[in-house]
């Protein structure tokens, strides 16, 4: 079991500690991934793999993301904020980072009923 | 890898859970706008449906006494010619590329059995197997008698044959006086699908291709007709109707049994189709027969 999301190709190697990925974005046929520290780094892979890399390289701590449509995969130790009917929700470590990103209202409910569930 | 792009936008799904790659979480299907849509528009059908049918009901109480009666037609007495022989009128006619033959029984009168009738029985002229045997109990389908005698229940077809006093009427109804005359005059009844009712062509619900077999009130006369290929029984209702049938139910189609004698000057000859099945599903097998009018 690793506690880093390793991403490879014929040029490059990147870790990213689980603790440190905050979320993943699709952009067509690439992604961008957020980082604590506020970086963004784009890759040549798709969201739908980097869901498998994720799910194959974390196993069960993998549960620590959730894919939230086409177009997310977020670290839920820092969702800070969902509001389903604004179609918002803000990933934050309440310190050194916020942000704001949209989804389906429908996903959002979902979500939010995910951790209502979890009390 | 096709797994991991399988969601939809208003889906979430957890990565990671144990057995299956994902999980997503979709919504409930009676949180589903579509599934509420769904549920009023199949109560207001259902609502609709039993306005339509009390009306319906309510008209069809005030034409009777007894039920439900749809339609029916007046009743039809066999053809009789005078000094001719019994026997059977054959001619071959093509509707809508629908090959038929049609079978007119003279000078025989009609009536129902059960069991396979005897080809060798010179009195008989005309056999076509009637109601359908169901498969689950062999018992005859739908409501049946014979000669005054109740065997079977049911209106599972909406058509049906009276024979009372040697006289045909066919109709479509969920219940009718007939049936209850039938049993009072050592009539016959049987239930079958109805195909022509007043000209016009009823939709059924078999849609399958086989030889098809009916019986027909035509030109005031009845008689039966024969598919010569297979068919489907919407086509071969619609040629029916456009062969100017203005009543008509189903016969047992496919590889049903019966056989049909012709005579012409001191000859004769006997035309069988389909075949015998001896299994104990067909006991109680049954026919509607012409047979040689005594009078």
């Amino acid at each position: 079991m690793s506690d880093h999301l390793t991403l490879s190709n014929a040029n490059e190697l990147i870790r990213i500690p689980a603790e440190s990925l905050v979320y993943v974005a699709s952009e067509g046929n690439y992604s961008d991934i957020y980082t604590r520290n506020g970086e963004k780094r784009t890759v040549t892979i798709q969201l739908g793999a980097i869901e498998e890399l994720i799910h194959k390289q974390f196993h069960t701590d993998g549960n620590l993301f959730v894919r939230i449509g086409k177009s997310l995969i977020v670290n839920m130790e820092f969702v800070h904020y969902i509001n389903p009917a604004k179609r918002q929700i803000v990933l934050s470590d309440s310190h050194t980072f916020k942000f704001s990103l949209e989804a389906s209202k429908e996903a959002l409910r979902e979500l939010k009923n995910y951790f209502e569930k979890q009390l | 890898m096709s797994d991991y792009n399988d969601i939809k936008d208003n889906e979430i799904r957890i990565i990671g859970n144990a057995d299956q790659p994902t999980e997503t979480l979709r919504k409930p299907f009676y949180r589903k706008w579509w599934f509420w849509v769904a549920l009023v528009g199949l109560i207001a059908l259902a609502v609709a449906n039993w306005l339509l049918t009390r009306n319906i009901n309510r008209k069809m109480a005030a034409t009777s006494e007894v039920g439900i009666v749809e339609k029916e037609s007046a009743p039809i007495a066999p053809t009789i010619v005078q000094a001719e022989p019994a026997t059977v009128l054959v001619r071959d006619t093509s509707v809508n590329d629908v090959q038929m033959r049609i079978y007119t029984p003279v000078n025989a009168v009609p009536e129902l059995c059960i069991g396979y009738p005897d080809p060798k029985d010179n009195t008989l002229v005309l056999a076509f197997q009637a109601a359908d045997i169901r498969a689950d109990n062999h018992e005859i389908l739908g409501a049946f008698v014979l000669k005054g005698e109740m065997l079977s229940r049911g209106r599972s077809k909406k058509g049906f044959c009276a024979i009372i006093d040697g006289k045909i009427q066919l109709g479509m109804a969920e219940s009718t006086p007939l049936l209850e005359e039938a049993t009072e005059k050592e009539g016959y009844f049987f239930r079958q699908y109805p195909l022509v009712l007043e000209g016009k062509m009823v939709e059924n619900k078999p849609k399958n291709k086989a030889l098809r077999h009916a019986l027909c009130e035509w030109n005031g006369s009845i008689v039966t007709v024969s598919s010569m290929e297979k068919e489907s029984l919407h086509d071969f209702a619609q040629a029916l109707a456009d062969l100017g049938v203005q009543n008509a139910i189903y016969l047992v189609g496919a590889d049903s049994y019966g056989f049909c004698r012709t005579q012409s000057n001191e000859t004769s000859e006997t035309v069988f189709w389909g075949e015998k099945k001896n299994d104990k599903m067909f006991e109680k097998v049954n026919f509607i027969v012409w047979r040689i009018n005594e009078m």
